[in-house]
């Protein structure tokens, strides 16, 4: 009895799944407009749009982190992230969020580690780097068709060069990894603000 | 159950997997075609599809901005103007085409998207999520509204200056009611979705029944042929 009632403490309830699905839409749409307003800019929609989508998401992940406070959940966020991406047309991207997934969730092994702040923004970070990453990884696997896709898109032959120089030169890559893991990591501490000064003395997170 | 043959309405009568599968096509083309008279082509089917189901005023919607924006791209493209973005009217006239399907998708009943999901291989947990994230996008799209109305009122969005000199006070006064009314409103749905048995572990039935029919045939052999066409030729 209380073995089944331990491993119902593990499952995701129903309010938890809520919880999850909420914070996630609210997230999804920010990162559509933050797409939108960073689009006429290339440098910015390159290099910082992860870091700026990490920066304001991880105001719902903490939300929800604290609220449900159960394993998983970074891997359940990372794999719908890849489960709406292959969705929209990169269905190959699927299994490397999987893996983003299960990098970010094992970054969380221990107890109570979604409440604790600083395991939070760790499993965060990877998290919004996975997705970084993940934007090279349509270029690796073709970029021919990506290029002719694009083109046609309206990317101006400048955009395509300094996307391509992003994706070859580690320098760069390793600069956009560090602008996302920087704005991230921001994101967490203002979210973990927020979460003291009115959710948990709201009572919605503990 | 709910016998969808007396019922008018043509959506009633589809099955929930035949929007779904019809979602992922737009979604694939929108991002695997490289032509725009493809692309143009299956948006033209789903305009056709719209208006099959009844939704006329909206397909004129649909139609007029991904004219406007299409337009607008080929006009910037030809001579050289940077503005408005040729990529935000790039994204604008592709993100049309997934949206048509997804308010089809919106439309059906709640309960009979989630039997007809069922009936496909993905786990109930992360299709349950899927779900709530679809129904709950324009709950929050109008929460979103409501929250820079009451902004707007108490003089926090009086100016740019206004919201570019404190850039956090701004997200703050943004984000925390937005996040408070999401909470409530999930918490609300947790509860009506406990209270009709959800977390039941025995095998769920529904009022709705979810079947194919022949309208769903027609509709999924023409949307992948299309859909094949415009991706690969």
């Amino acid at each position: 009895m209380e073995k089944s009632m331990q491993n119902t403490k593990q499952n995701f309830t129903i309010r938890d799944i809520m919880t999850i699905a909420a914070m996630m839409v609210i997230c999804f749409i920010i990162m559509m407009i933050i797409a939108a307003i960073t689009l006429p800019f290339p440098i910015i929609y390159l290099y910082a749009s992860a870091g700026i989508d990490g920066f304001l998401g991880a105001i719902f992940f903490l939300v929800a982190a604290n609220r449900v406070n159960k394993h998983g959940l970074l891997f359940s966020w990372a794999a719908i992230y890849g489960l709406i991406q292959g969705i929209m047309g990169y269905a190959f991207l699927i299994p490397y969020f999987l893996i983003v997934a299960s990098i970010s969730e094992l970054s969380m092994i221990g107890k109570n580690t979604y409440r604790n702040p600083i395991r939070s923004m760790i499993g965060w970070t990877l998290n919004c780097i996975g997705n970084f990453v993940g934007c090279a990884v349509p270029l690796w696997w073709a970029w021919n068709s990506y290029k002719d896709m694009a083109k046609s898109s309206g990317f101006t032959s400048q955009t395509l060069n300094m996307q391509l120089s992003m994706v070859t030169t580690p320098s760069f890559m390793l600069a956009g990894i560090i602008i996302t893991a920087a704005l991230t990591i921001l994101g967490t501490l203002f979210g973990q603000r927020l979460l003291r000064k009115h959710f948990k003395k709201a009572g919605i997170v503990r | 159950m709910i016998d969808w043959e007396k019922t008018n309405n043509r959506l009633d009568k589809i099955d929930g997997r035949t929007i779904f599968f019809l979602t992922v096509c737009s979604c694939f083309i929108t991002f695997l075609s490289t032509s725009m008279l493809n692309h143009a082509l299956y948006t033209i089917w789903l305009l056709l599809i719209l208006c099959f189901f009844g939704f006329l005023k909206q397909s004129l919607y649909f139609s007029s901005f991904y004219l406007l924006s299409l337009i607008g791209l080929i006009i910037e493209t030809n001579h050289n103007i940077s503005f408005p973005s040729p990529l935000l009217l790039s994204m604008i006239y592709k993100l049309i085409l997934p949206a048509m399907s997804a308010y089809l998708l919106i439309k059906i009943p709640s309960g009979k998207l989630t039997a007809s999901l069922r009936k496909i291989p993905i786990p109930n947990k992360f299709m349950l999520v899927l779900i709530v994230m679809l129904r709950f996008a324009p709950t929050i799209i109008y929460e979103f509204g409501e929250v820079k109305e009451a902004m707007k009122i108490r003089g926090f969005l009086k100016s740019f200056t206004n919201i570019f000199s404190h850039p956090l006070n701004t997200l703050e006064y943004a984000i925390v009611p937005m996040v408070f009314r999401s909470l409530t409103i999930s918490d609300e749905l947790a509860a009506s979705a406990i209270v009709r048995g959800i977390e039941s572990p025995y095998n769920k039935d529904s009022y709705y029944i979810s079947i194919i029919t022949y309208i769903d045939i027609i509709l999924l052999l023409i949307s992948t042929l299309l859909a094949v066409y415009c991706c690969f030729f």
